[in-house]
């Protein structure tokens, strides 16, 4: 079943947002926290951890808070919640790098492997793409966009 | 002429008719046909009219260099004009509309224009109708009326069109010989492979060959390589034009998956491709040229090529009694397909002398009824079809019967995509044509458009650049198989322009046939100094139009050279602008078309907005209610009863829309500090400010709002339009001005809802739905549960800005809008609060802050720190400081509304200002509004004039303070 591709509802996950006071990151603590390189996405305890930009990731989960507070214990970084900015739409199936690529021009063939974190455009909407495995990947939009976006992946899933 | 179906061959399926109706008349086809097929097939010759002229015109080509026969197709909202007969392929029920006629093809009215040809040479409409100048407005109804090619579909596009982005490391485009060669070898080596082909079976110009590959057909070979490719793994796609290279080697292809005019048979009608290849093999082959001689148009002449294709792939013949005119020996190919198929050639005409021409070629001449050599093709006669052509091979001429035409005028390579990817042509003139000059960045030509001639040369360099780019993609180029191609005639001289025998001032002997442009029409062009080949297009509109040239360009280049004496290389290319061939808008728009222009951003409570009655306006991709009508009120009525409800008694409104930044760290007060206008480092935790940013020329560039929310974190706000902006410019300060910061900046816009509740009764309000929440004074900020609190007016009421997260926000908004209509409050929308606003006097971005405006003109300078920030040194200059600059005043009418952007006039007629923005007064009772006045702050009390030509009115204001209503703030307490 090679096309096939279903979405499902969408939701609004608690993120926190990382962020480190260092021009430029913090890439030694980064790696001693376990927090995901450039491009990237890591599970971390309960929580999903996406790379966003140098210094910066988004911590995705209902026990991020916690999350949060522990990676800011150092006084490098400082967190900001998020909640309820961003939407989330699950896309499973082999067809779902197809289907984005109806609107999106990364080369998700090649770019959209597991634990991959990239942030594209479907169309008009600014999205970012953790990709969960080789048939499922999450899509965060903006939540303000999240309706139009909907209805433009399912509109995109008819023509695939 | 009169074409019919041969007995057999070809590669339609005869065991799958098909009917399909042109202007009413039924015909039938087979699947596989194409449009110009099946016509030719049933004898129907005649094709179309030309542009200017309306001559009789008939199918000249087999693809997409077909100017003549050019076919509305479909109807309804599927109708497609300019449809190429050539390119469409048969469906069952396919209806086509012939163009540029009335009241019918046969019988078209305006082929009078034909016989005023001489009163209509090149340019005349730059010159006939420049006088009496009063007549424009008659001829431009006329021009108006003739002019256009087709006609528009009449009713909306049923249709869904698709769009998708693809990579490869090589992109094949066009599956011809090199094609086919270079789409194997790349898949050989482990490439990811994309192949294009416009048509519907790949193969290209061995369509039309009697060519034997390995003992096979040609037609059977190209069909095992298809096959072979996607037993590769190449993603291969058939009726697949690619129309343009772009900037960063971006290819557009548009993908057919269905006919013009025809109901798709999935979810969609044509795809656009995007594609980004690491390497590009450009095999777009090579378009065979007409001859140019009197008469050149009839019905009935075409491209040798075609003829073969048509005989070949479609087991059409052209004709019963057909001429063949060759000029050089690879076209004898044609010849020989023609005679394979059955065909009856009555003479081959050769241009050149006997001895020139090639053994084999003669071989096969010898099987037509007679071979000429030394020909002058001097005219062919006839009316709607060909019978006859006079040529001479001496100084008497002589004339022969036929029913078509088939002229060899040589090959010109298709440059098109190699030009558009920033490749250089060079003359080459032992050949007389331009060639690629080497690769084009990634796009690396090979085949009949980089010049080889025979298949097996094609293939050889289709293979060897697909080797070159496997190698550069750290792959091992594959051995090539080299199959064995026949091919018996001699390549020399296919590209070479054969001798014009035509008059250069003929006014029949035609260049470009979809625009009647003819030898005369050059002459004149170089005559009256348009000799540059891009003036030459302009002028005389060679090579505009749905084919651009394909048959025409070249053969005019030479002629205008010619008449330049000097080498056609001299006189360059037009240039190759995309697409190829026609795009549909549809394609292009791929659905972003009505409500899916752009997407719209929503509010966390539209739904409850949407409940309560509002009537929503876009600001920017926000929808955002402009005001909550009820019971049939005007956008005025409703204005009117909102903003007097916040006057009277209190009134909610959905603010979410607005900026909403976190800025934390222990630099974060010195960051706003520096990039804030308005001090920063002196608010208290607990506390709000409105704040002023500068652009970097001193002018305002927003406004905002900053909350400290703790020791090292602040909320900031920023105007709804400029929120996108003023993140950038926090960005870039904290990137680049201020790296070294120790300070985080987030947008938390969409985290937050936001809502303002304000008037008199506000604190009731707030309270019964808060009631933890302490008591603030104004400026005062709380953290209450989940939510922040601020004591903000924009309206100048007693008022509350409560910031709640999303998934309270609905619960949050339908409580206080509960409470507020029990006190006999309203929500209200944008116009109310620009109402409000107006008459308290506080600016707007957009209306008031325009981005030319400084703090001291809008009388923000209080909020204005001295020392060091950004936009500080900007503001500093003179020119912001002079006392002639336009100031924010107010202004008052008692009796009539003040149009908004209407410059203000003073009793001498001078403008001295304009309205900024205006409303109604509710407070006050009068039209009020803000404006920019020279000298304002000194002019109060004095009456200008509206003066709004647009709205034709003329309204009297008097200049007053910029607040309007509660100057003292009384009721912000």
């Amino acid at each position: 079943m090679p096309d096939t591709c279903s979405i499902d509802d969408p939701d609004f996950p608690v993120v926190w947002r990382l962020s480190s006071l260092q021009a430029g990151g913090d890439g030694a603590q980064r790696d001693a926290h376990g927090l995901p390189a450039p491009g990237k996405a890591a599970s971390l305890q309960t929580s999903r951890v996406l790379w966003r930009a140098p210094g910066s990731w988004l911590l995705i989960g209902e026990r991020s808070a916690d999350l949060a507070a522990e990676l800011t214990a150092g006084k490098t970084r400082l967190a900001c919640e998020l909640t309820g900015a961003l939407g989330r739409l699950r896309c499973r199936g082999p067809a779902w790098r197809l289907l984005l690529q109806t609107a999106c021009p990364l080369d998700l063939q090649a770019d959209a492997v597991r634990d991959s974190c990239l942030a594209s455009v479907f169309g008009p909407f600014d999205i970012v793409i953790d990709v969960l495995g080789e048939d499922t990947a999450d899509i965060y939009v903006a939540r303000s966009f999240l309706q139009d976006f909907e209805a433009a992946l399912h509109r995109a899933l008819e023509q695939i | 002429m009169s074409g019919s179906r041969l007995a057999a061959g070809g590669v339609v399926d005869r065991s799958r008719p098909l009917a399909f109706t042109v202007d009413g008349r039924t015909f039938s086809g087979f699947a596989g046909d194409t449009l110009a097929s099946a016509l030719l097939a049933s004898g129907s010759m005649l094709s179309g009219r030309s542009f200017k002229r309306h001559r009789p015109r008939g199918v000249l080509s087999a693809g997409p260099e077909e100017p003549n026969a050019l076919y509305g197709v479909g109807e309804g909202g599927r109708f497609e004009p300019n449809s190429r007969a050539t390119q469409v392929m048969l469906y069952d029920g396919l209806v086509g509309r012939s163009q540029n006629r009335w009241p019918s093809l046969e019988s078209d009215v305006l082929s009078v224009l034909d016989r005023a040809a001489p009163l209509l040479p090149a340019g005349f409409y730059y010159k006939t109708f420049k006088t009496p100048l009063s007549a424009w407005p008659v001829y431009e109804k006329v021009i108006r009326a003739l002019a256009g090619l087709g006609d528009p579909p009449q009713a909306p596009d049923p249709d869904a069109y698709g769009e998708r982005f693809a990579h490869a490391d090589m992109l094949v485009i066009g599956l011809g010989v090199a094609g086919l060669a270079a789409a194997r070898a790349a898949a050989e080596a482990g490439l990811r492979v994309l192949a294009v082909e416009q048509d519907s079976v790949a193969g290209g110009a061995m369509q039309g060959a009697a060519t034997r590959v390995g003992g096979f057909s040609a037609a059977a070979f190209a069909a095992e390589e298809l096959g072979r490719l996607r037993e590769l793994g190449v993603r291969v796609l058939v009726r697949t034009t690619a129309f343009g290279v772009y900037d960063h080697g971006l290819v557009g292809l548009v993908q057919r998956l269905a006919e013009p005019g025809q109901k798709p048979g999935g979810a969609i009608s044509q795809r656009l491709w995007k594609v980004r290849a690491r390497h590009v093999v450009l095999a777009a082959g090579a378009i065979e040229r007409p001859l140019v001689f009197d008469n050149n148009d009839r019905p009935g002449v075409m491209l040798a090529h075609a003829g073969a294709v048509y005989a070949q792939r479609f087991g059409v013949a052209v004709g019963q009694n057909v001429v063949f005119v060759a000029n050089h020996d690879h076209d004898y190919q044609a010849v020989r397909a023609l005679l394979e198929a059955g065909i009856r050639i009555a003479a081959v005409l050769d241009q050149r002398p006997l001895a020139d021409i090639g053994a084999a070629a003669r071989q096969w001449a010898a099987h037509a009824v007679d071979l000429r050599s030394g020909v002058r093709l001097l005219d062919a006669r006839g009316g709607r079809a060909i019978e006859s052509i006079r040529f001479s091979t001496d100084a008497t001429p002589s004339v022969l019967a036929c029913d078509a035409l088939l002229c060899a005028g040589g090959w010109t390579p298709t440059l098109h995509l190699h030009a558009q990817a920033r490749g250089r042509q060079a003359f080459d003139a032992a050949r007389g044509v331009f060639l690629p000059d080497g690769a084009a960045g990634n796009l690396a030509p090979a085949g009949a458009c980089n010049g080889a001639v025979t298949p097996q040369d094609c293939w050889r360099e289709g293979w060897r650049a697909a080797g070159e780019a496997a190698v550069a993609c750290g792959r091992k180029a594959p051995p090539d198989p080299a199959p064995r191609f026949e091919h018996e005639c001699d390549a020399e001289g296919v590209h070479a322009m054969p001798p014009l025998h035509a008059d250069r001032r003929s006014k029949t002997a035609f260049v470009d046939f979809q625009n009647d442009v003819t030898l005369a029409d050059i002459a004149i062009a170089h005559q009256e100094g348009y000799q540059s080949v891009e003036h030459l297009k302009r002028y005389t509109t060679l090579g505009m139009g749905t084919d651009q040239g394909k048959t025409s360009n070249l053969i005019g280049l030479h002629v205008m050279a010619e008449h330049r004496q000097q080498s056609p290389d001299l006189a360059g290319l037009t240039t190759y602008r995309p697409p190829y061939t026609p795009v549909t808008i549809a394609a292009l728009a791929h659905g972003h078309t009505g409500a899916h222009l752009e997407p719209v951003r929503r509010s966390p409570v539209f739904a409850d907005l949407a409940e309560a009655g509002a009537a929503f306006q876009t600001s920017g991709l926000w929808l955002r209610p402009r005001y909550f009508p009820t019971r049939g009120e005007t956008l005025a009525q409703a204005a009117m009863r909102e903003a007097k409800a916040v006057r009277d008694c209190v009134g909610l409104t959905d603010a979410s829309t607005l900026g909403k930044f976190e800025v934390a760290g222990p630099d974060a007060a010195a960051f706003l500090d520096l990039i804030y206008a308005t001090g920063v480092r002196s608010l208290k935790v607990g506390k709000a400010r409105y704040a002023v940013m500068l652009n970097d020329d001193g002018c305002v560039f927003d406004d905002g709002t900053i909350w400290r929310v703790a020791e090292e974190r602040y909320f900031v706000t920023a105007s709804t339009a400029r929120s996108a902006a003023v993140l950038q410019r926090l960005e870039l300060f904290r990137e680049f001005v201020a790296p070294h910061s120790r300070v985080v900046l987030c947008d938390v816009t969409e985290a937050w809802a936001a809502f303002v509740v304000a008037g008199p009764a506000s604190r009731s309000v707030v309270m019964k739905v808060l009631p933890q929440l302490d008591e603030l004074g104004p400026q005062d900020m709380a953290v209450h549960q989940s939510m922040r609190v601020s004591r903000i007016s924009y309206s100048g009421e007693h008022a509350y800005e409560i910031y709640a997260p999303p998934a309270t926000a609905s619960s949050c908004w339908r409580a206080l809008l509960a409470e507020v209509r029990k006190a006999g409050g309203a929500p209200y929308g944008l116009e109310a609060l620009e109402w409000l606003r107006i008459e308290k006097g506080h600016v707007a971005v957009g209306a008031e802050i325009d981005g030319r405006t400084t703090a001291a003109d809008l009388g923000l300078h209080r909020w204005i720190k001295k020392g060091v920030h950004a936009g500080s040194a900007g503001a500093s200059r003179p020119a912001l400081a002079s006392p002639d600059r336009w100031r924010l005043v107010g202004l008052r009418s008692e009796n009539a509304g003040i149009p908004e952007g209407a410059p203000l006039v003073d009793e001498a007629g001078v403008q001295v200002g304009r309205v900024t923005s205006s409303g109604f007064g509710v407070g006050v009772g009068a039209h009020i509004a803000l404006g920019l006045v020279r000298h304002g702050a000194e002019r109060h009390g004095e009456i200008l004039t509206a003066a709004s030509a647009t709205r034709r009115r003329n309204v009297r204001v008097r200049l007053t303070q910029t607040c309007a209503y509660d100057p003292e703030g009384a009721r912000l307490a």
